[in-house]
């Protein structure tokens, strides 16, 4: 008897990595992230749900600190074009993500594999501005805290 | 033929909420959505957004929580995280400042049911399906108070 698979074996469109190597407290877009567009990522001019694969080796769940990975897109490879949020994600100390998020999980957000799903559609929140779609992708991170810290390695596959 | 991995069919989907208001430095949520699904799926959480008095400084927090079980007595988890408001707002606590306003408008936030979690840096981490999913919203600063609609639908 042979096996029955449901998996989708068609090549991924598109797939992007970042590395945030040994990100240091309080500090911002650091290790792994320059402001160029060695890092950035083309997933075409189209509505797209994509998935940022997290594999984070370290980052501080102690009770002051936490670490946010911003997903965010562009109509510019250089983003001169201007930065849309498209996604978070949010380590850390569950309590403090509470207070400072509204949501204080049952449990702490420490290293692991995380899926963050988002969608290249953006929106400025004006009423006379359409929609965005965002081709050029990137990625951004954030550490507060005296002990925190972030080391892992993200990936990008589209429509995953 | 080849189907797409977890590629379930929701066919349940539906409003969880309307006209929902959160005031000033307030937390709401939605009612509580059964995905009826014990295996991993993604779904969308179609949000309807209004900002009435968008200012400077002020933010808002959407959190799609999932639970093994209608109330959560299990534990609740963070299945997908998105942050509204103005630049400055989102900037202080993400160190990004977004084009604009995240204000009123239409938002689609992908999600998959399967939260994962992890207590420490020497234990392994863990995984959980959640059956019943959630939306809370946190307003943060005077003027930050919106009102949404939230639909669970199809991916």
């Amino acid at each position: 008897m042979g096996y029955s698979s449901n998996l989708d074996t068609t090549p991924d469109a598109g797939l992007g990595s970042w590395v945030f190597s040994a990100m240091t407290a309080n500090a911002t877009a650091a290790g792994g992230f320059p402001a160029n567009t060695a890092n950035v990522l083309n997933i075409g001019n189209v509505p797209t749900d994509f998935s940022v694969f997290a594999s984070v080796y370290t980052v501080s769940a102690a009770s002051t600190d936490y670490t946010v990975v911003s997903v965010m897109g562009s109509t510019t490879s250089d983003f001169s074009s201007g930065n849309y949020v498209l996604g978070h994600i949010v380590f850390g100390d569950g309590t403090l993500i509470g207070t400072t998020f509204g949501a204080a999980p049952s449990a702490d957000r420490g290293p692991g594999h995380y899926t963050v799903r988002c969608h290249n559609v953006a929106t400025t929140g004006l009423e006379s501005t359409e929609a965005v779609v965002c081709p050029y992708i990137r990625l951004a991170a954030k550490t507060v805290g005296a002990t925190s810290s972030l080391n892992g390695v993200f990936t990008i596959s589209i429509g995953r | 033929m080849v189907n797409k991995l977890n590629d379930v069919t929701l066919d349940n989907a539906g409003i969880i909420d309307v006209n929902t208001i959160v005031a000033d430095d307030d937390v709401g949520s939605s009612d509580v959505y059964d995905l009826k699904q014990a295996d991993p799926c993604r779904f969308n959480v179609r949000l309807n957004w209004f900002w009435p008095n968008p200012n400077v400084g002020l933010y808002q927090v959407v959190t799609v929580v999932g639970g093994s079980d209608p109330t959560f007595s299990s534990g609740y988890f963070i299945l997908h995280q998105q942050l509204f408001g103005a630049a400055d707002g989102i900037s202080t606590i993400c160190g990004v400042t977004p084009a604009g306003y995240r204000g009123s408008g239409t938002y689609v936030l992908p999600c998959s049911n399967v939260a994962n979690y992890n207590d420490g840096v020497t234990t392994l981490p863990s995984v959980r399906i959640c059956r019943y999913v959630q939306v809370w919203v946190y307003t943060v600063g005077v003027n930050s108070a919106v009102s949404f609609a939230a639909l669970v639908e199809q991916q």
